[in-house]
Formats: structure tokens, sequence, C-alpha cells
């Protein structure tokens, strides 16, 4: 018999309202944790993905879609720019890197990106199988594509036409794997590259097949702004560019904006206008999971309450047995702490669990790169919380069960 | 040494006094009754002797210590060490089993955990079966013999019982007053009875009767002897 063993005994009596405590404490533990999760792994996907790119030129529409299509690989492109453009662009003085990208396949649902090996710089990622695509249809697939796909060195595979699953198989076009990148937690991973001419000539096959289909998803988005009757006018997605020197920020996107059919957007500008967006909506549910926590903790001062009340007589007899003030007083504080730490622990794996869950099943959040095995700086503060509002909600009936009189509960039992 | 010793003690509720005891003392080993009507200050003496209730006046000396010049928690450990109480309403912590009734009464009182001293003291009362039965499964006769068991299983030298036989009939009265001088003997503790029932007079011939008082009182009553 210890504190503890009976601190249990009593919590087992009364399982329901334990439970109910413990259930209520946990779901708001697990709210804050996923928003916490999330919210970290999105801010540092969003930073991490947008580091040494200063702006993203494409096709007019949304400056948001354009930086999503484009720099983070989860919207579709607003449509295509002249290769001739691009070009120009890459040879602008004000312009020190200009990464070319051309979408519209895709392989299992990861996009197959055109682009030049300095993409994979710009990115800082790493070979760690075979090497760079040089040649068209050799493809170098991200970490993530290979072990989904369960890719090798020398694996051939066909292109589906679009971004999403499930678009009619390029057939007789097959791409030949010829490295595999290191894992960088950032986009590259779930990135299928390619030259820009393996998708020109894939594109071309295609509409050499299916005359009069246009159901390229870039050329819906294409606005009308570029006609495609012309098959010679080569054409890109859009471009990542690094300026040379910090005047090109004041002067660049102005011009490209106001003089020609392309959109200029800073990824910068665009992610703070993303996350002020967002941020209303999760200040709203982290508001929620802390009232879940304080309703929790109020919930234990009420039961606890009640059993100090109830229990009167069994600790005035404990206290006729010998037990001191203190340890009545902390059989009540183990009480709210045993419930407090259960919440907390089952609140923490519910968080991580349903995140990680997430992070397998949900393909945006796959996309997103989220998973619920990270555990951030933060979470500790989150079981300081917990364990002192439970310690707050035993505070006033340990104190009441610490000057009970004992005589005079033992006297009229 | 004797084992109570109790010189002047005075205590008053509400301005009516209730206990006047300029000198009592009981020596180990001689049981004794703590006789008179209720109001007669019987529990606020129990009380007094148990370091729960702090009388107006006077000195209790339990084994020759001085229960009133310790503080919170030395009381409650002297209480603890020296003193097992049987109450009337039994009251069993109704979470714990009867096992762990006895083992909590063993861990209060500083005792190290002795899952045999339990079994015997059980044992000694008939039983040693429901060891593992939770009290509200149990009839009122077992609960009192449960009560008598964690009362003896701290091997105290002085058994506090408040009205143990009053709320029963004649014939558990006489089991429960048997049973307890049987436990009192087998640990080597005096037992201190509190009772109003005359049922229990034939059974210990040592007592203390405690006058009704009803005015404030400069004289001293008639002194209790139990020695």
């Amino acid at each position: 018999m210890n504190t503890l063993g009976l601190a249990w005994a009593y919590l087992k009596r009364s399982a329901l309202t334990t439970c109910l405590n413990v259930a209520l404490l946990a779901l708001g533990v697990g709210t804050i944790v996923v928003l916490i999760l999330v919210g970290t792994q999105l801010q540092d996907r969003l930073a991490k993905d947008a580091a040494g790119v200063d702006l993203v030129v494409g096709a007019k529409g949304s400056p948001l879609q354009l930086i999503l299509s484009a720099l983070y690989q989860i919207d579709i492109p607003t449509g295509n720019i002249p290769l001739s453009q691009a070009q120009a662009l890459a040879a602008d003085p004000l312009v020190a890197q200009a990464v070319p990208l051309a979408l519209g396949d895709s392989f299992r649902g990861y996009r197959i990106v055109g682009t030049d090996p300095s993409f994979v710089a710009l990115r800082h990622a790493q070979v760690a199988e075979g090497r760079l695509w040089q040649a068209p249809m050799e493809v170098t697939v991200g970490a993530q594509v290979a072990r989904a796909a369960g890719l090798k060195v020398g694996d051939q595979f066909n292109g589906n036409h679009g971004l999403s699953a499930g678009g009619a198989v390029h057939e007789g076009m097959p791409y030949t794997v010829v490295g595999i990148l290191a894992p960088t937690g950032g986009v590259v991973d779930r990135l299928v590259l390619t030259p820009i001419d393996s998708v020109w000539a894939v594109h071309d096959a295609h509409h050499h097949h299916h005359d009069g289909d246009d159901h390229d998803a870039h050329e819906h988005q294409a606005d009308g702004a570029e006609p495609a009757q012309q098959a010679p006018e080569r054409e890109v997605t859009s471009v990542l560019l690094r300026y040379r020197s910090p005047i090109a920020a004041a002067l660049l996107p102005r011009r490209i904006n106001t003089g020609s059919v392309l959109q200029a957007a800073s990824p910068a500008a665009e992610m703070t206008r993303l996350l002020s967006l967002v941020g209303i909506g999760t200040d709203t549910v982290r508001g929620f999971g802390l009232l879940l926590v304080a309703s929790s903790a109020l919930s234990i001062f009420v039961a606890l309450y009640n059993a100090t009340q109830a229990r009167r007589y069994d600790l005035a007899v404990m206290r006729a047995l010998g037990a001191t003030r203190t340890r009545i007083s902390g059989l009540l504080l183990a009480e709210a702490l045993a419930m407090g730490t259960a919440g907390t622990a089952l609140g923490l794996v519910l968080g991580h669990s349903a995140v990680e869950l997430a992070g397998r099943l949900v393909p945006q959040a796959r996309d997103m790169g989220i998973t619920g095995l990270q555990f951030p700086a933060t979470e500790p503060y989150l079981l300081i919380l917990a364990a002192g509002l439970s310690v707050l909600a035993a505070l006033v009936p340990a104190i009441q069960a610490y000057r009970t009189d004992v005589s005079a509960v033992l006297s009229r039992g | 040494m004797p084992l109570i010793e109790v010189d002047g003690l005075r205590h008053a509720i509400a301005g009516r006094p209730v206990l006047d005891i300029p000198h009592w003392s009981v020596e180990a080993g001689r049981h004794c009754l703590l006789l008179g009507p209720s109001g007669s200050g019987k529990t606020t003496l129990i009380h007094a002797l148990a370091g729960l209730k702090r009388p107006d006046q006077g000195r209790i000396l339990l084994d020759g210590q001085a229960m009133w010049d310790l503080n919170a928690a030395g009381r409650d450990r002297l209480r603890g060490r020296l003193i097992g109480i049987v109450f009337q309403t039994l009251h069993l912590v109704p979470a714990l089993d009867v096992g762990q009734n006895l083992h909590l009464a063993r861990w209060l009182a500083g005792l190290p955990r002795d899952a045999r001293a339990v079994a015997q003291a059980l044992d000694r009362v008939g039983l040693g079966a429901r060891l593992s039965a939770k009290p509200e499964h149990l009839s009122q006769g077992e609960k009192q013999r449960v009560a008598i068991a964690r009362a003896v299983v701290t091997a105290p030298k002085l058994i506090l019982a408040d009205e143990p036989t009053s709320a029963l009939d004649d014939e558990n009265c006489g089991l429960v007053l048997d049973l307890l001088l049987e436990q009192a003997t087998v640990c080597g503790a005096t037992l201190l009875v509190a009772t109003h029932d005359e049922r229990t007079r034939a059974r210990i011939t040592d007592r203390l009767e405690l006058p009704k008082l009803s005015a404030p009182v400069g004289r001293a009553p008639k002194e209790g002897h139990a020695a």
C-alpha cells in the first residue's frame, strides 16, 4: 500500500468520472498537439521549399496558385509560358539563376517535372544511387517516390497524363530510372525529375495518338493567352529565379507583371499572406483545444471536490489510523496528477497518431510530407501545463482535506 | 509507568463543560471501560487521547509521551504507532478490499508491508478466506470483525473502541466483546471501551465513570480509578 496504490484504488472506484476527465484532457491535449505538429511542419516545409528562390514566374492567374504549384507542387499550375520568354528571363542581367519547370504528367500521383539538373542543386538534393538524368526519357526520382513505387535504378515505367493519379497512361514512351535522390524532407522527395525534352516528347506523342484531344491540365489553365494550335512553340510551366542583386527585387517583379504576359510572384510575400489567412483558423482551433484542456481541469476539480465531500469520513478514518495531513493532501494531489498525466500522455499519443495517420492516408497531407513521428520542443511545456492545471484543480480539495477537523467528522459519522 | 495518564483534563464545547478529570491513569494490560450517558464526553476523551481533539486544559501522557506537546504530524505518528481504533460505524475504506484495508492501516502507522501479519490478523478473526473481498460484499458481522482486525494489525499498545456494541443485538454484542478482549490479549494491547451499553459491564471490571456535566463546575467530580 502506498499513495499511488491508494489513489489508483479510488480512481478505479469512480472509473466513469476518471475516464471522462482523462478523455477530456486527452482530447484537448491531442487537438493542441495536432496543431503544433501540423503548424510547425507546414511552416518548416514552406520555409525549406522556398529557400533559395526569390521569384517564381509563370502564366497569369492567382499568384498564390503559382507559388503553390511551382514551388510546393501542391496546386495545379496557372498555365504555361513560351520557352522563349523563359530563356529571355534567364539571360536577364538581374537574374543570377533561372530554373525552368515543365509539368503535365505524373507517375502514381507523383509529379513528373521536366527541368535542368540545376534544380537539384537549388533544392540541396543529392544523388543517393545512380546518377542525374542526362538524355530524354531518363529520370532521377525522389526518395519517397522510389520507396513508395519500389523503383530501382534501371527500372522503367510509363507516366500518366495529368497531375493526379488515374490519368490516361502514356503507352510506348517509358521512362528509365537512372538515379535515386537522397531524402531531403522537402518537395524533391515527391518528384520525378527528367529533362524538359522528355515532357515535350511525351506530349508530342500524346497529341499524335489522340488527335483533337487537348485535355492537357496546363492548357486548361492557359487562359487563352497562348493558343496551343502551333505545335513548334515550346512551352514551360514556370521558372524559379534567383536575383543577382537586391535591386532586382525592386525592378524585376514590376517589370514582369506589367510588361508581359507573364506573372511574377514572391514566395515570401505569398506565404505571409497564406499564413495570415490560415492563421485565423488555427488560432480558433488552438483556442478550442485550450478550452477543452481548461474544461477538463475544471472537471477534475469538481470530481475531486465531490470526492473529498463524499470521502470525508474515509479521509478522517485514515487520519485516525495515523495518516498525517500531508499524506491525505498528497493522496488527492496524486489522484489529480495521475489523471493529468494519463490524459496528457493519451493526448500526446492521440495527437501524434492522428497526424501520422493523416500523413499516411490523406494524399494532401502526404504531399506535404506530414509526419506524426516528430516531437517539437514545445511539447514538454504542454506536459507542464497539464500537470500544473491538474495540481491547481486538486489544490482547493487538498487544502480542505488538510484543514479538516477529524474529530468533528468522526463524531458526526 | 502507566499506559495512560491524564491530569487536570478539562474541556468545554460551546461554553458547556463536557469533561473534567483531575486525575486518571490506566496501567498496561488492565482493560478499562469508559462509562457514562451520551453527552458525558466519552468521545471527546477518546479523541483527546488519540490526539485528534485538543482539550482546553490538562495533560495526557501516552506510554510516557505527552500527546499534546507534539506537533500535528508527531501526534499522527504517535497515534499510528500506539493506538488502534474501532469505530462504532466501523467504516472500512470501500475502495479497498479487506486485505488492502489492513495493509492501509499498517502503512499509515508507518509499519513495513507484511502480508503474513495481515493474513494472521484476518485468520484470528475467522476471515482468512475473505482477504480479497470488498467491504460492500461483507455482512455486518464480518465488517465488525474486519474493523477489529484492522485495529490490531498494527500491534498497538492501546485499542480505543468507541461504542463498539451499541448497535448490536445481545448475541453479537457478546461476540464482539469476546473478540475485542481476545485480540487485545493476543497482541498485548490494553483495551479502552467507551460505552453506555449496560451489557458490557460484566466483562471488564476496571472503569472510569464519566458524569454528565450540566453546568460549569468549579469542584472536581468523583475521581475515576483504574489501577
